[in-house]
């Protein structure tokens, strides 16, 4: 086995196990998981008869569009989050400088700190799509290529983000709030519990500059029409475009951000 | 001689860093804080080294530049004459620093876990890492609780841990500092003598130390440092009067 797929195992079951050890918060994510699709299936039904012109367009009902929606949008905040998150609390802790003293390089620790929530959340993406099976989502021809693609470039894009975050973080020692208020924006604008063209229309021209939106709908028009990537090619441009640029900045500034506390001496500091 | 570990002229010096209230009551200069000035030290290996000296007299620092986690400011470091600067990967291979700090651990994993994953860290499969980690863990008297959570541990208990985890890799040199702080007599005795252990295995120990006592008992050779500075170096009972200077301000 790699080296990789090793530091990769071995910081999943580390969380994992942190995870198991809190049974009831365990129980808590399993718990919120069912409520909120109950709260879908119960709006959607409400709305069945009635869906509005703008969900239409996507051929089916509320409750699958928002499904697809909400199954997807914890990549995002995976993404975003849990860098900044795994290594503010491996600072206050104190684990992070005795992670530091191993051969692992920051950039792996940094990075496989996010195996459980990347596996956790593909598990229970996978689960909100399949319990929305038997509440009855209606899926169309699914191009399961194009769904792959637009997965990994969402996480990508969002992860460049994430890793920004947390270069920021490790340098003021404090939760940065730039990336909370773009993941707030990217919620709120992205076309996930409610179609874009519902908005007014200066706020869509802001919707279709972040990256979520066109995530989102690529993700749908994927699973709904079955679009190939070919199809779905002005989307996939602009994610790529995002992920290009934030990937390696967010790399980098990690690097930068260690480098610069070893010279300051403050690793250990919170 | 081999040498495991020799420093020239390695300074440190820590700018503090601006915050919001100096900034708001424009000090945008704060005085620099030296921690090392111009250190030089030869340890030979296979041997138990001490580094003693005051509260603030540098010797975390020094220790945390030789296992790689601190850039000098000027100076050179060589551990087994390698440059950690120039190759920290591999003097972190060969670097156990064993972090007396409750904190350092992973406190809601079992201690088998925690040492289970640190291995890993260092390069070791899994299967590796669990057969090590158990036989440290007998070594160091934790067999039987090798899957409690750390946070049941007693301090002397994650002191043990502590040494068992910076074993893990098998490292040439050992980095211990303040490693019987808050023990009781009798752990305080059994950690001392598993230094002297690892170095009769051929180990060189790095024991950055208060404790007197416990330097007397374990150490090859003393090194004094104070105000970032090592001031003399020999047999502990030669030592002891420039130690008792230092403790009382002076030299």
């Amino acid at each position: 086995m790699s080296r990789a797929l090793r530091m990769f195992g071995a910081f999943l079951r580390r969380d994992f196990l942190v995870r198991w050890s809190y049974k009831v918060g365990f129980l808590y994510d399993v718990g919120s998981l069912l409520s909120g699709m109950i709260t879908l299936f119960f709006v959607g039904r409400m709305m069945s008869g009635h869906t509005p012109a703008t969900v239409r367009l996507y051929h089916t009902d509320y409750f699958t569009f928002s499904l697809i929606g909400v199954a997807f949008v914890d990549y995002m905040f995976v993404s975003m989050r849990t860098f900044a998150s795994n290594i503010r609390v491996a600072q206050v802790l104190g684990t992070l400088e005795a992670m530091l003293m191993t051969p692992a390089s920051p950039v792996e620790i940094v990075f496989y700190s996010a195996a459980y929530p990347y596996i956790s959340t593909l598990i229970r993406s996978v689960g909100v799509l399949l319990l929305g099976l038997v509440f009855g989502v209606r899926f169309g021809p699914v191009n399961y290529l194009s769904v792959v693609i637009f997965v990994l470039l969402t996480m990508l894009t969002f992860s460049g983000m994430g890793l920004l975050s947390a270069a920021i973080t490790l340098y003021i020692k404090q939760s940065e709030p730039v990336s909370a208020l773009f993941a707030g924006l990217s919620f709120l604008l992205g076309g996930i519990l409610y179609p874009v063209q519902s908005l007014p229309h200066w706020l869509q021209v802001i919707s279709w500059a972040l990256p979520m939106t066109h995530a989102v709908e690529g993700l749908r028009r994927s699973l709904l029409f079955g679009d190939s990537v070919l199809q779905l090619g002005s989307h996939l441009l602009f994610l790529g475009a995002w992920a290009v640029v934030l990937f390696p900045l967010g790399l980098y500034s990690i690097r930068i951000v260690v480098r610069h506390l070893a010279r300051r001496g403050s690793f250990g500091e919170y | 001689m081999l040498l495991a570990v020799e420093t020239s002229g390695l300074t440190k010096i820590y700018q503090p860093p601006l915050r919001f209230e100096d900034i708001a009551r424009l000090r945008f200069h704060k005085q620099p804080v030296q921690a090392l000035d111009e250190a030089n030290l030869s340890l030979e290996s296979g041997k138990v080294h001490a580094l003693i000296g005051p509260n603030g007299a540098g010797k975390t620092t020094l220790l945390k530049l030789i296992a790689g986690l601190l850039m000098p400011t000027s100076g050179s470091i060589r551990v087994f004459g390698i440059d950690p600067l120039e190759d920290p990967l591999q003097v972190k291979s060969m670097v156990g620093f064993g972090l007396t700090e409750v904190r350092s651990f992973f406190l809601r994993l079992s201690g088998i876990e925690n040492l289970r994953f640190f291995g890993i860290l260092y390069g070791m499969t899994a299967r590796e890492a669990g057969e090590r980690a158990s036989e440290l863990l007998d070594w160091v008297g934790l067999g039987d609780k090798a899957d409690k959570v750390v946070w049941s541990y007693s301090a002397g208990m994650k002191q043990r841990l502590s040494i068992a985890r910076s074993l893990i890799h098998n490292p040439r040199l050992l980095i211990f500092d303040e490693v019987t702080r808050g023990l009781d007599v009798a752990m305080r005795r059994k950690t001392l003598d598993l230094i002297k252990s690892l170095a009769h295995e051929g180990r060189t120990v790095i024991l950055a130390s208060h404790d007197m006592d416990a330097v007397e008992y374990v150490a090859d050779m003393t090194w004094v440092i104070h105000r970032g500075r090592i001031v003399g170096n020999g047999d502990f009972k030669d030592m002891k009067p420039l130690l008792e200077d230092c403790f009382k301000g002076g030299k």
